[in-house]
């Protein structure tokens, strides 16, 4: 396909997600009087002040960056090892594994919610950003899992027996051949497992009760209560709440090159 | 720059599942010997490697490297080293630090791994490559680097898994001539598995040719050439292939051996007053330093090396001739060589 012909799909297709957001950008700049024009007069930061005092969207957006950060670096943490293990070690029953951990991951939150606020208040993790990261991991690993396990798969066998020859022991091999070549797999995985962590509100607005626990879907669900005309306000709130994940998505996408293990085989 | 090893393997067994991919094999490789294992693809031949590297457990049998059995010990304590097929460099390390891996992995010092991966490099001839990425090489850089890396240990014994098959053809005359030499510098212990029984015959001091998990024969080439044990070990070896027939073809009493004559030593002659056995040309090959004539007789077709400057069209009448001594008889039934008095 020529880049022309792939632009003329690819243009449509980014306008349709980019425009609804572009919009509620431009929103979020609107000055408050002008809303009825069809175009403001001017732009202006107010919205994003009015929408930051009180520091509690502030306080939302760190809350959320701590808890879908330690999601995901717990997740991978205990998917790349088991993905690994399935993938090359032989484990007896990983088929199993990969089966279970999929069906776990297909049940309805909603179902999960009374008996997991039952445990997190048994364990006195209850209102704490601690007590959300916990089910957030369970829930994601499964898909981390998958991700993984297909990633360490389709890298060539014969690095590991390598590095194994080579004197690592199988844990050896495991970091220093597999994991840097698994790069890609893991950006990929953990982004997901991070944007999962981000939006959930089910949990989060069942767990938590403290306003300054709030993640930022609670914070933003909760907004309308505590302001007069928030329209342009919660445009500024939300633009501010997704900002930190289009900049983690485009970190990570740099990290995303495929390719990488270009001539470690022949091919 | 090694320090050679013997090898000992005893009754190695290994399965997959039901599947039995070695039976039995024993096998002993001496200080500084090269003994290529050669055998059709799924004979068993890089189970054994696999066993002896420690990359997975025999059912049964002994792996002794130096006299100690080493069934138990990770590949790390064995001191092995292996080239592998596809060469499995780390893409994400420069040619530098994959020399150095097996030594960094080891705990080495620092300047030791340097002056040890100068000293290979220059060896190998990868001194300008070192820090470049193995997907900026070219299929025999890589395939040096691979060597490389297991020489930079100085291992007791070298394994190597096809090394030369992901070489283009005109690459690998060049690189198995390079590696002949390097085997004879180091004076190390070399096990060589491939398919192609030329590699065989010329890289190796003795070859154990392997069918279906068992060991056929094990000898010098020329023994493996000049008196095959098996009907299968006679057609595994020389280009093109023996002619295996019943003896009837050969114009020889018939009896429950078949006969083998290699190429060579069948001659072919377009003067009908010669004598020797009748038979027409099926299909005339000119190699350039010879000819390869298929002739057919009694409804079976016989390859004879000729002289380059041998013409003759499809269809013509020729002559046979051989001396009976050259005659390899097998039993029929069991395959195995018939010694004649």
């Amino acid at each position: 396909m020529s880049p022309r012909s792939a632009w003329t799909i690819a243009l449509p297709y980014l306008a349709f997600f980019l425009l609804p957001l572009g919009w509620l950008a431009l929103t979020s700049f609107w000055p408050d009087a002008e809303l009825a024009r069809p175009l403001p007069s001017h732009l202006t930061l107010e919205n994003h002040a009015a929408a930051l005092s009180g520091g509690g969207l502030a306080r939302a957006v760190l809350n959320s960056l701590l808890v879908s950060g330690a999601t995901a670096a717990l997740a991978l943490a205990l998917a790349a090892p088991a993905a690994f293990a399935v993938a090359r070690l032989g484990v007896r029953g990983g088929r199993a594994l990969l089966g279970g951990a999929l069906a776990i991951s297909m049940f309805p939150p909603i179902a999960t919610a009374a008996p997991l606020y039952t445990a997190l208040r048994a364990a006195r993790l209850l209102d704490t950003l601690p007590g959300l990261v916990a089910p957030y991991t369970s829930f994601s690993v499964p898909l981390a899992l998958w991700l993984l396990t297909g990633t360490f798969r389709a890298l060539p066998v014969e690095l590991y027996r390598a590095a194994r020859v080579d004197g690592c022991t199988p844990l050896g091999a495991f970091r220093r051949v597999l994991l840097p070549l698994a790069a890609p797999g893991l950006a990929t995985a953990g982004l997901l497992v991070f944007v999962f962590a981000w939006n959930e509100l089910l949990y989060a607005v069942t767990f938590l009760t403290s306003p300054s626990r709030r993640t930022v879907p609670v914070a933003l669900a909760l907004f309308g209560g505590e302001f007069r005309d928030p329209f342009v306000v919660l445009a500024a709130a939300s633009t501010l709440a997704t900002a930190p994940v289009v900049a983690i998505a485009v970190l990570f996408q740099r990290r995303v090159v495929a390719g990488l293990t270009a001539g470690a085989v022949k091919g | 720059m090694s320090v050679a090893a013997r090898l000992e393997l005893e009754s190695l067994a290994k399965s997959y599942g039901a599947v039995p991919a070695l039976r039995g094999v024993s096998l002993s490789v001496g200080d500084g010997e090269l003994v290529a294992v050669v055998g059709p693809s799924g004979c068993g031949k890089s189970t054994l490697l696999s066993l002896v590297a420690g990359l997975e457990a025999p059912d049964a049998g002994v792996v002794r490297i130096d006299g100690r059995v080493v069934n138990d010990l990770s590949p790390r304590e064995r001191d092995v080293a292996m080239v592998f097929q596809s060469y499995a460099l780390y893409p994400h390390m420069t040619v530098r630090r994959n020399l150095a891996f097996p030594l960094a992995v080891a705990g080495r010092p620092r300047r030791e791994i340097a002056a040890r991966v100068e000293e290979v490099a220059a060896l190998l001839g990868l001194a300008p490559l070192l820090d470049r990425r193995p997907g900026a090489l070219s299929g025999g850089q890589r395939q040096r680097v691979a060597l490389g890396r297991a020489l930079v240990r100085r291992p007791k014994v070298f394994l190597l898994d096809e090394p030369l098959s992901n070489l283009d053809a005109a690459l690998r005359l060049g690189v198995r001539a390079e590696l002949k030499k390097l085997h004879e510098r180091l004076g190390a212990t070399f096990v060589y598995v491939t398919h192609d029984q030329a590699e065989a015959m010329t890289l190796a001091d003795r070859i154990a040719v392997l069918r279906d998990g068992a060991l056929e024969q094990l000898g010098t080439p020329r023994e493996i050439y000049g008196a095959p044990a098996t009907a299968f070990v006679a057609r595994f070896v020389g280009t093109p292939p023996v002619n295996l027939v019943a003896p009837e073809v050969l114009g020889l009493p018939a009896g429950p051996a078949d006969v083998a004559l290699r190429p060579e030593d069948l001659r072919v002659s377009r003067d009908a007053a010669a004598g020797g056995l009748e038979a027409q040309v099926w299909l005339v090959e000119p190699m350039g330093s010879e000819t390869w004539v298929t002739v057919e007789r009694a409804g079976a077709r016989l390859v004879a090396r000729c002289d380059a400057g041998f013409e003759a069209a499809p269809g013509a009448p020729v002559r046979l001739a051989f001396d009976p001594r050259r005659v390899h008889r097998f039993d029929r039934a069991t395959g195995r060589r018939v010694e004649t008095g």
